[in-house]
């Protein structure tokens, strides 16, 4: 690998930080979250840290093959790359696994992968060389083709059906067209166009009108509207995140204290309410410590966006750490009761391979676009 | 694009993140520091419960520590209704599988008992152990269902002194009010009798389990148990052998009578006259208390004794009015001579009819009348003319002043309940209110009213343990001891509590001579060659007094009584019996009492078996 000595002191160690962190602080959540139900059913305590230390290693691996390639010379795979991912997209909906009810996994040997959290990366791939031309976030062609590459995996993901994923498209898809200068005006008229479908689609399908959403979505918005309508089905996962966060109080009930957990009262623990975890066990202080890890790997992503030495590396930086920060929002504001349930993962905390390696592959796109920055900062 | 621009947009979209951050943070500080110890407490209360251990109910044992009722250890499933998840169909489903219940009758015994959502309701008691383990086995599929050791009642005697111990059962809205909050919704408590008088000591205190539970309520760890205290012991004055020869020999008595309407009522009353202590109370027909206690069989037993007529929960020695017909005699007897109306050696012309009409039973018969007869003869051979005549000269102002010394009209004081039923001591006031709405000449009290009350077929009701305790005044020349039904209580640690001291009630004040003339007189029916009882009780090896009596009811057949004590001079027993139409007491009543003296003396021959 041909890297110059003067790249890897490029290399924006307070990102690494960050997520060495968030990934330390989510093997010990796994690990209080999920030994005594896997010690329970007589397997190993460790089982899902260590399946997330193998998942670190991959996507560490992973990681350093896509720093170690300029990220110019991505641009001719582009559009392979993006083909390939929807392929894989249509080879889930056909082949895949179904997990609660819908198709994300695929088996690729010992892993599960999950086709649409390595969309997410080649959306952003896509979406960085197409919106490089800046007349193609001025115009209206421009603009509905970029649409129309979000909406071609958007539409594969939503079938298999993951709204959160999804969302996270469509939150792709304006913070790269605004990074890429769009009008103000285009894109307000754009949200607000989106967002009055959004409301009207949701309407319509209480109403009876569609039959779009699948029964179970409009009941997560529902509940996300009252959780106490159905306390003991959809509304009591939300409920129980509230009181195990609630209860957690500044400090937290310790490490292996919390009782919501332990006890198996809030339900997917290590996964998708990774997060009630941390607050039950680690209180409002650790809560905090969180989120401000997560705020420091998006202020390094986005001054690797505003130093980058060209508007694709810009592009690039700017959409792969968005993906963090859309994750963050729905994820833990869902556990807060103020997002409606959708089963996005929290990045490097939630149990999950799939997750862990994208994650540290978007990473591996920011700290790349770093690498090659014009500028030497000090 | 402008450097500057550039750079301003990702200064924006950080700016944005910092705002989204912050309402977490927002959220956060609300749920864990202004909420936190709201949430703190659901938290607390999601996983512990409040397991509440119940105390093993107290014993009732007869007078000679033979136990009658006691606690044995069984399991109950409950469920707790918070801890189920709604809309659930398949655990109601498998729990009614397990249980052999209906949907239906799940549904309606979760309701009964709801209360508080994270307490236990009983669905079942005494489940037998397969249930157990079938349950645990499911435990899984089976959220929100408890195993609960709770112990169950057991009366080793089945239906015996039925009407003294009581039953138990569920609970109901103003028992919950009246006994407080240590008692849940479906709590069994007693409902009559001992269980229900003393109620509160039986039942202990309950002691507490505070357990953690995971979500599926199963419990991972005892946080804190407060262990229950059983209930105190009550032994009764009750003798059980002496209970179950009254029981059985009403019950066989009955069916020799020819003339039985099958109705097969009364009741059994004996006491110790020297104490007021109950030694054996019957009251036919019985019932069996655990069939009621039992969920199983209570509610169809229960409608079951409802809609018997002969009201099998009714206590016929406490709660039942009864005319005494001749047994008021000595009575009568006790005002004549303490007024003055005639000395007991003083004979009487009995012609065999009343000035008012009251016909001796010779008379009825086609004999030959009385004639000159004394007190002794008069109350041996139930002279209703003696009796008629030299009542009427008393005058009802002066026997109603006797018959409330000794009582009547009045509750006896015994503790159970039901509650005693009080009686009537007719008067002239009497008369003018109770028939108020009728014509004047119907409200005046006659003479011939008098005469009537005499001979003990009038107006007066009374109970028949109100007829013993007058009876009881005889036997002790004048003290009447509070009828008593408990012995001791015992706290569960064997230390006696309460031990029964004899309470003198009332005293009736007379000349000794009255009462040596009248223990000597009440020996008649007995010991005179015409008495009315020597048929039956003549052979008697221990002196005895007694008289026999026969209501009569128009256009029905009589009811038969008979009161008696013995030994006469020194009494230790005191025997009163009703059989409700079984014809004269002389051949109804008198029998069964025997088979009691005989019980209590020891001349039964038969082993007991128990």
């Amino acid at each position: 690998m041909n890297i110059p000595r003067r790249y890897w002191r490029n290399l924006d160690w307070l990102l690494i930080l960050a997520v060495l962190c968030l990934t330390a602080i989510g093997m010990v959540v796994i690990y209080s979250a999920s030994h005594s139900q896997l010690a329970a059913a007589g397997l190993n305590p460790f089982h899902y840290v260590q399946r997330q230390a193998l998942a670190f290693v991959i996507g560490l691996v992973l990681s350093i093959v896509i720093i170690s390639i300029d990220y110019r010379a991505w641009k001719r795979w582009s559009k392979l790359i993006y083909l390939a991912s929807i392929i894989l997209l249509v080879g889930v909906l056909v082949f895949g696994k179904s997990v609660f009810g819908s198709q994300r996994w695929m088996r690729l040997g010992p892993l599960s992968l999950q086709p649409s959290e390595l969309a997410k990366i080649t959306l952003v791939l896509a979406l960085a060389r197409f919106f490089e031309k800046e007349e193609n976030a001025l115009s209206m062609k421009g603009i509905a083709q970029a649409a129309l590459l979000t909406l071609v995996p958007m539409g594969l993901i939503l079938i298999q059906p993951d709204l959160g994923t999804a969302v996270i498209f469509v939150g792709l898809f304006f913070t790269m067209w605004y990074v890429g200068n769009a009008r103000l005006k285009d894109l307000l008229i754009a949200g607000f166009s989106l967002i009055a479908v959004g409301v009207g689609v949701v309407v319509a399908s209480l109403q009876g009108w569609l039959k779009v959403i699948k029964p179970y979505q409009l009941t997560r918005i529902l509940v996300f509207l009252n959780p106490y309508a159905d306390r003991d089905g959809a509304g009591w996962n939300v409920i129980q995140s509230i009181i195990a966060i609630g209860s957690g109080g500044f400090l937290g009930k310790g490490v292996l204290g919390g009782t919501q957990s332990s006890l198996h009262f809030l339900p997917a623990n290590h996964t998708d309410f990774v997060f009630s975890v941390i607050a039950e066990e680690f209180g409002f202080l650790g809560s905090l410590f969180v989120l401000a890890l997560f705020v420091l790997l998006i202020w390094r992503g986005l001054h690797i966006a505003a130093i980058a030495k060209d508007t694709y590396g810009t592009l690039l930086a700017a959409g792969a750490t968005s993906i963090f920060f859309f994750h963050l929002i729905i994820n833990v504001g869902m556990t807060l009761g103020i997002m409606p349930v959708t089963g996005l993962p929290l990045p490097f905390i939630t149990a999950g391979g799939s997750t862990m390696i994208t994650s540290l592959m978007a990473v591996a796109v920011i700290l790349n676009v770093g690498l090659r920055r014009s500028k030497i900062m000090f | 694009m402008a450097e500057k621009e550039k750079e301003k947009r990702l200064v924006v979209l950080f700016l944005i993140v910092l705002g989204c951050v912050s309402i977490i943070v927002g959220r956060l500080w609300y749920l864990q520091l202004a909420r936190g110890e709201h949430y703190a407490r659901l938290a607390d209360g999601n996983r512990m419960r409040q397991l509440r251990l119940l105390p093993a109910r107290g014993e009732i044992r007869d007078r000679n520590g033979r136990v009658l009722v006691r606690s044995k250890s069984a399991f109950t499933v409950s469920v707790v209704p918070g801890g189920l998840p709604e809309n659930d169909e398949s655990i109601m489903e498998l729990l009614g599988d397990i249980l052999g219940l209906t949907n239906d009758e799940l549904s309606e015994a979760i309701e009964k008992g709801q209360g508080f959502p994270y307490e236990p309701v009983r669905i079942q008691r005494a489940v037998p152990p397969e249930t157990v383990v079938a349950i645990e086995e499911n435990r899984f599929n089976l959220p929100g269902i408890f195993i609960e050791e709770e112990p169950v009642r057991e009366y080793l005697q089945g239906s015996l002194a039925a009407h003294v111990l009581g039953y138990l059962g569920v609970i109901s809205a103003s028992e919950l009010q009246l006994y407080g909050t240590t008692y849940r919704g479906s709590d069994l408590v007693g409902k009559s009798g001992i269980e229900r008088t003393y109620e509160e000591l039986l039942r202990g205190e309950i002691g507490t389990m505070t357990v953690e539970v995971n979500a599926l309520s199963r419990p991972i760890r005892t946080v804190n148990v407060l262990e229950p205290v059983p209930g105190h012991n009550i032994v009764l004055t009750l003798d059980a052998h002496l209970q179950r020869t009254a029981e059985e020999a009403f019950l066989e008595h009955i069916q020799t009578l020819d003339d039985n309407p099958g109705t097969q009522t009364g009741a059994v009353l004996a006491m110790n006259p020297k104490t007021g202590e109950i030694l054996a109370m019957a009251s036919i027909p019985s019932y069996n208390p655990e069939l009621l206690n039992n969920q199983s069989t209570r509610n169809e037993y229960y409608s079951q004794l409802i809609a018997d007529a002969r009201l099998p929960l009714f206590n016929r020695a406490t709660q039942a009015l009864y005319g005494p017909g001749s047994t008021f005699k000595p009575i009568t007897a006790l005002a004549i001579l303490e007024e003055g109306i005639l000395g007991p050696k003083d004979r009487f012309n009995a012609t065999g009819v009343s000035q008012y009409g009251v016909k001796d039973w010779v008379i009825n018969s086609g004999l030959a009348p009385f004639g000159l007869i004394n007190l002794n003869d008069a109350l041996g051979m139930s002279s209703n003319h003696y009796f008629a005549d030299n009542g009427a000269k008393v005058g009802i102002d002066r026997l109603s002043v006797w018959m409330e010394a000794l009582g009547f009209g009045q509750p006896t004081g015994l503790q159970l309940y039901p509650t005693e039923a009080s009686g009537l001591v007719p008067s002239r006031e009497w008369k003018r209110r109770a028939f108020s709405d009728r014509p004047q000449s119907e409200q005046n009290w006659y003479p011939t009213d008098t005469e009537q009350i005499s001979i003990g077929q009038g107006f007066h009701q009374m109970s028949l343990i109100q007829l013993a305790q007058a009876y009881a005044a005889i036997a002790n020349r004048g003290s009447i001891f509070t009828p008593q039904i408990v012995k001791e209580i015992e706290a569960p640690d064997g230390t006696v509590v309460f031990r029964a001291e004899p309470q003198l009630a009332r005293y009736v004040e007379a000349k000794s001579s009255t009462w040596d003339a009248l223990l000597e007189a009440m020996r008649a029916p007995i010991t005179h060659p015409r008495g009315t009882a020597r048929g039956v009780m003549g052979d008697f090896p221990i002196p005895m007094a007694g008289k026999t009596g026969t209501w009569e009811v128009v256009g029905s057949i009589s009811n038969g009584l008979f009161v008696g004590f013995a030994p006469a001079d020194d009494p230790e027993i005191l025997v009163a019996v009703i059989v409700e139409k079984g014809g004269g007491g002389s051949s109804t009543a008198t029998p069964i009492a025997r088979k009691v003296f005989d019980a209590y003396f020891g001349f039964d021959q038969v082993a007991d078996e128990e």
